[in-house]
């Protein structure tokens, strides 16, 4: 092997093992969805799967930082840690709600891509035996997810719009009691449907 | 001819304020009419709440699953040469081909629309409509607005949407589409609207910011073909924080 393909390995090498570890990290993410709803547990049970693998695969800081905006540079540390321990549970909330009930559900991985050396596009498809497939892109960077395009409309974007019309209506404070209610909204949700 | 006309009169008038396109960027919604459309979106969610999301889910609830779906591919059946005709007008040819197949296949192997076969063998709906026409004509950006019926749209996609939605049925059907059809495919279009809206229930603090930036991106995926560029804000972002960082 001559040096200049030495050379061109060397390079390319670590960038092929980060995107097969960010295969890996969307997979096991999809697969614990799988797993909470094959359960067959309520809210709180599918909570208790989601919880840890969001804490392992998602940059909870970066999506929080993203969604704010400018608010993000206002705040201080204390009030950074607070607003990106509630978005945590709030993600975990979402998808313990949404991901409810196992109905032959399959993810199919399709695709990965690296725009830049710090980031890849994982490309999964949630395929349904009752509905269309949906697509669904997970976006990382140094290896955890920060932003998911599901049928082209980007998560982090409405997070981001959702979020700066809370605050220019009500102030950070107004936007934190907001996603309390959410959350509490969730699980009221939930144990109406554990009564059931 | 009435429908006609004022179809063509909207067309027209989205065509004069495509001389006067927005100067925002494209990736970003533009709303300085957001009161109005603020306004508009509470009331439109009032009547949704309390008539017509009731009767698509009685609409759901009281037709089975393949009947429903059978209506719906009618109704799409008669909206399919209007996004071939788009699809033409883009110079989008292969899309217009593919939205030609399958209003004749479905048209007649598929029973009049009720049964998608060209879907079965691979051909999809490309739905391509009138504001994409202009996009691709260079009107780029455009207005937000919120209307009472139409629901989210933009100053560009409004004529598309009103020939889309209530026109292009009616050239198909002419009397037929009548009230209790007009009905029937507006309960269609509701109910399979459900899961997207009880979604964004769940989900939003803000419904019409959140449903205002939904749009735009949704419309932003059919500009660009299902491959369209995402703003990940990451970048602005570390800049930032270097900013702090100094």
């Amino acid at each position: 092997m001559s040096i200049r393909r030495l050379l061109l390995v060397a390079l390319l090498l670590p960038c092929a093992l980060a995107a097969a570890d960010d295969r890996d990290t969307v997979e096991q993410f999809n697969d614990t969805l799988i797993r909470a709803m094959k359960s067959g547990g309520n809210f709180a049970d599918r909570a208790a799967i989601i919880g840890p693998q969001v804490e392992v695969a998602f940059d909870v800081d970066t999506i929080a930082r993203v969604s704010l905006g400018r608010t993000w540079r206002e705040l201080d540390d204390h009030g950074r840690t607070q607003f990106a321990e509630l978005l945590e549970s709030l993600i975990v909330a979402t998808y313990a709600d949404r991901f409810d009930r196992f109905n032959d559900q399959r993810f199919e991985t399709t695709g990965v891509e690296a725009p830049k050396a710090d980031r890849s596009v994982v490309k999964t498809r949630l395929v349904r035996v009752d509905a269309d497939a949906v697509t669904l892109d997970y976006y990382l960077t140094n290896g955890r997810i920060y932003n998911i395009v599901a049928d082209g409309v980007s998560d982090l974007s409405l997070r981001r719009a959702d979020y700066t019309a809370i605050i220019g209506r009500k102030g950070f404070d107004g936007l934190l009691a907001d996603i309390r209610s959410k959350i509490a909204a969730y699980r009221d949700d939930g144990m109406d449907e554990a009564a059931q | 001819m009435k429908w006609l006309r004022v179809g063509l009169l909207a067309t027209s008038l989205a065509g004069l304020g495509a001389c006067a396109s927005d100067p925002v960027p494209e990736m970003q919604a533009y709303d300085p009419w957001e009161g109005f459309n603020r306004a508009s979106y509470r009331a439109m969610d009032v009547a949704d709440r309390v008539a017509l999301q009731p009767l698509a889910r009685g609409y759901a609830s009281v037709f089975p699953a393949p009947v429903e779906t059978g209506i719906a591919n009618f109704f799409q059946n008669l909206r399919t040469p209007l996004s071939a005709l788009c699809g033409f007008l883009q110079g989008k040819f292969d899309r217009g081909g593919k939205d030609l197949g399958r209003f004749l296949l479905n048209s007649t192997v598929g029973l009049a629309g009720l049964i998608d076969v060209a879907g079965r063998a691979g051909i999809e709906f490309q739905d391509e409509d009138l504001g994409q026409v202009f996009a691709t004509w260079g009107y780029r950006r455009s207005r937000v607005l919120y209307l009472p019926i139409v629901g989210p749209t933009t100053v560009r996609d409004l004529p598309g949407d009103v020939l889309n939605r209530f026109l292009s049925p009616r050239w198909l059907l002419g009397d037929a589409y009548g009230w209790p059809v007009a009905t029937l495919d507006s309960l269609s279009l509701r109910s399979s609207a459900l899961t997207a809206t009880d979604a964004r229930d769940a989900a939003a603090l803000d419904p019409y910011a959140f449903t205002r930036e939904g749009n735009h991106q949704r419309r932003l995926d059919k500009l660009y073909d299902g491959d369209p560029p995402v703003e990940d804000f990451l970048d602005e972002a570390l800049d930032e924080s270097d900013d702090d960082a100094q």
